[in-house]
């Protein structure tokens, strides 16, 4: 290769260095993947312009369009403003840039192109098809969700619970595949085995087809695209140069009519393949790459870009160590697992006078004796540990946010109606509040003791809450723990509990 | 030269709505709900089930 090829192949390089970065910077809690959970700090609170699942055990920032499809969930109460913000601010920037630079999935649909098969050329029927995406942004994202949150009060996030493949391969195979989430397995069900069949379709297909989850499911590429006229940083086209040849459309892998519209990435490949130097690729008025002929870069220009480089590596080693080190919810998640740990240490020492008592350690795992801990109940009452000995003890970890959660109340109501003088319950809300329990406990009519997890998650610490829910703990006469498992619950599974725990 | 003054208008007015929406959401609890629900997680809503 020449040296200008190889300056030029360069310049394609920095684009695929761009996307890496901004992978590892979505995902920079590295210590998710080695511990198997997911990352609860305030980053959160943003949203990463790509598509990244927040279930990813990496993640550190907010998927935006599980966002948006939390918030038309909440719409019947609060008006998300804060999501469609972030979506047109980052549409008016970026538009479809996103999907070229910025997107973890596009990278990963690129990078399966590349292995070398025969590949299938876009035409009249992949134009059609493109349009798909907006179909798909219109039932799933928008039409399940609204339905479902307006009218049966649930929240169903269409497109994450039934399509979504990046949210398929970076948080349930993200979170399955790490050995201390054994128990995910249990919740694996027709959901999950359509969502990983639409997954290994469209890797497969990806591999043939050029981005072809971008260009035909993809709803918040149909969210940018709306954008793409208006964006700030993308390609340009001038058309006073332009001899309307179309060596850029026919060389671009997306289904272009012309180069800047919806359908564009601005990936900016067309920019050397035009003969005319038409097309670059800009920043309002800022040239951020013209068409190369061979000159070298001016002096001012390479210290620029040098000085950017090493502000973003620098930005990236301090998220890495920011992410996996010092935040404060690293801090509280290693204090959480050291004050269990003492409390097991301190129980299991030779002065505890009932040495039987002292062999059941404290824990939160099937055959430890739960940590007691008391909480004041919606109706006044007060639930503790330590006051229901002499009952099976039945914990539930809900939301209102949560639809499986939501869903299964009625069945907890109808198991306690059944056993309420011999058994204690109670559901206990997280303490990450979105719509008020209160509130939706008084319109539901549900007549179950129900709690607000303190601000410190003394419940959820206490009986091993994860970040995923429901989660439903039941303990024997003796505060034993005889079941503690994550997803939702069936009155015959209920019943059988309480046999065992009464049995005990 | 009319085209671009047009699509610049469309811009800031675009520019004024986002940052206008961005405060809305934060004093109407929305940016929180987005932090809320990015780290309790519902498992069906991630395909778990």
């Amino acid at each position: 290769m020449d040296k200008k090829e190889t300056l030029k192949s360069m310049r394609s390089g920095k684009r695929r260095l761009i996307q890496v970065y901004a992978a590892l910077l979505y995902n920079a809690h590295i210590r998710g993947f080695i511990k198997g959970n997911i990352y609860t700090g305030n980053t959160k609170i943003a949203c990463v312009p790509g598509l990244n699942c927040y279930s990813c055990p990496g993640a550190v920032g907010a998927c935006p369009l599980g966002a948006l499809q939390n918030a038309l969930a909440s719409s019947g109460k609060t008006a998300g403003f804060y999501v469609f913000g972030i979506l047109i601010l980052y549409g008016l920037i970026f538009g479809r840039t996103i999907c070229g630079y910025l997107c973890p999935f596009g990278l990963i649909q690129e990078l399966l192109y590349k292995i070398p098969t025969p590949k299938i050329r876009k035409g009249k029927v992949t134009r059609i098809l493109s349009y798909l995406k907006y179909v798909i942004l219109a039932v799933f994202v928008f039409g399940i969700t609204l339905w479902f949150g307006l009218y049966e009060k649930m929240t169903v996030p269409g497109f994450c619970k039934y399509i979504c493949p990046a949210g398929t391969l970076e948080g349930a195979v993200g979170l399955l595949s790490n050995p201390a989430n054994s128990e995910y397995f249990d919740l694996l069900g027709i959901i999950f085995a359509r969502k990983l069949i639409i997954m290994i379709f469209l890797i497969i297909l990806c591999i043939f087809c050029f981005r072809a989850f971008c260009r035909f499911l993809c709803p918040l590429g149909a969210i940018y695209s709306l954008f793409n006229r208006f964006n700030i940083i993308g390609v340009k086209v001038d058309t006073s140069k332009c001899n309307g040849c179309n060596a850029c459309v026919r060389n671009c892998g997306m289904d272009v009519h012309r180069v800047g519209d919806h359908e564009c990435i601005n990936c900016g490949k067309c920019v050397d393949i035009c003969s005319q130097k038409a097309i670059s690729v800009k920043a309002g008025s800022i040239t951020l790459k013209a068409h190369y002929d061979g000159e070298v870069v001016g002096k001012k220009r390479q210290t620029f870009e040098r000085i950017t480089q090493f502000i973003a590596l620098a930005v990236l080693i301090f998220a890495l160590i920011w992410f996996n080190f010092l935040d404060p919810s690293i801090k509280k998640e290693n204090e959480a697992i050291d004050l269990n740990q003492e409390t097991i240490m301190q129980d299991s020492s030779e002065n505890n006078p009932d040495k039987a008592e002292a062999e059941i350690p404290i824990g939160y795992e099937v055959g430890c004796k739960v940590k007691d801990f008391e909480i004041k109940c919606m109706d006044g009452e007060s639930f503790s540990v330590a006051g229901s000995v002499g009952k099976p003890v039945f914990i539930n970890l809900w939301a209102t946010y949560c639809g499986p959660c939501v869903k299964e109340l009625p069945i907890f109501e109808e198991f306690y109606n059944k056993h309420k003088e011999e058994i204690a319950l109670v559901a206990v809300h997280s303490s990450l509040i979105d719509d008020d329990p209160i509130e939706y406990v008084n319109e539901s009519g549900l007549n179950i003791p129900f709690a607000i997890d303190s601000e410190d998650d003394t419940v959820w610490n206490a009986v091993g809450g994860s970040s995923t829910i429901p989660q439903t703990i039941v303990l024997d006469k003796n505060g034993v723990v005889i079941y503690n498992k994550l997803g939702s619950i069936n009155l015959d599974l209920l019943e059988a509990l309480y046999t065992q725990a009464v049995g005990e | 030269m009319k085209l671009m003054k047009k699509e610049n208008i469309i811009r800031f007015l675009l520019l004024v709505i986002a940052v206008a929406f961005i405060i809305l959401g934060i004093f109407n609890g929305s940016a929180k709900a987005v932090l809320t629900k990015a780290v309790i997680i519902c498992s069906e809503c991630i395909g778990l089930g």
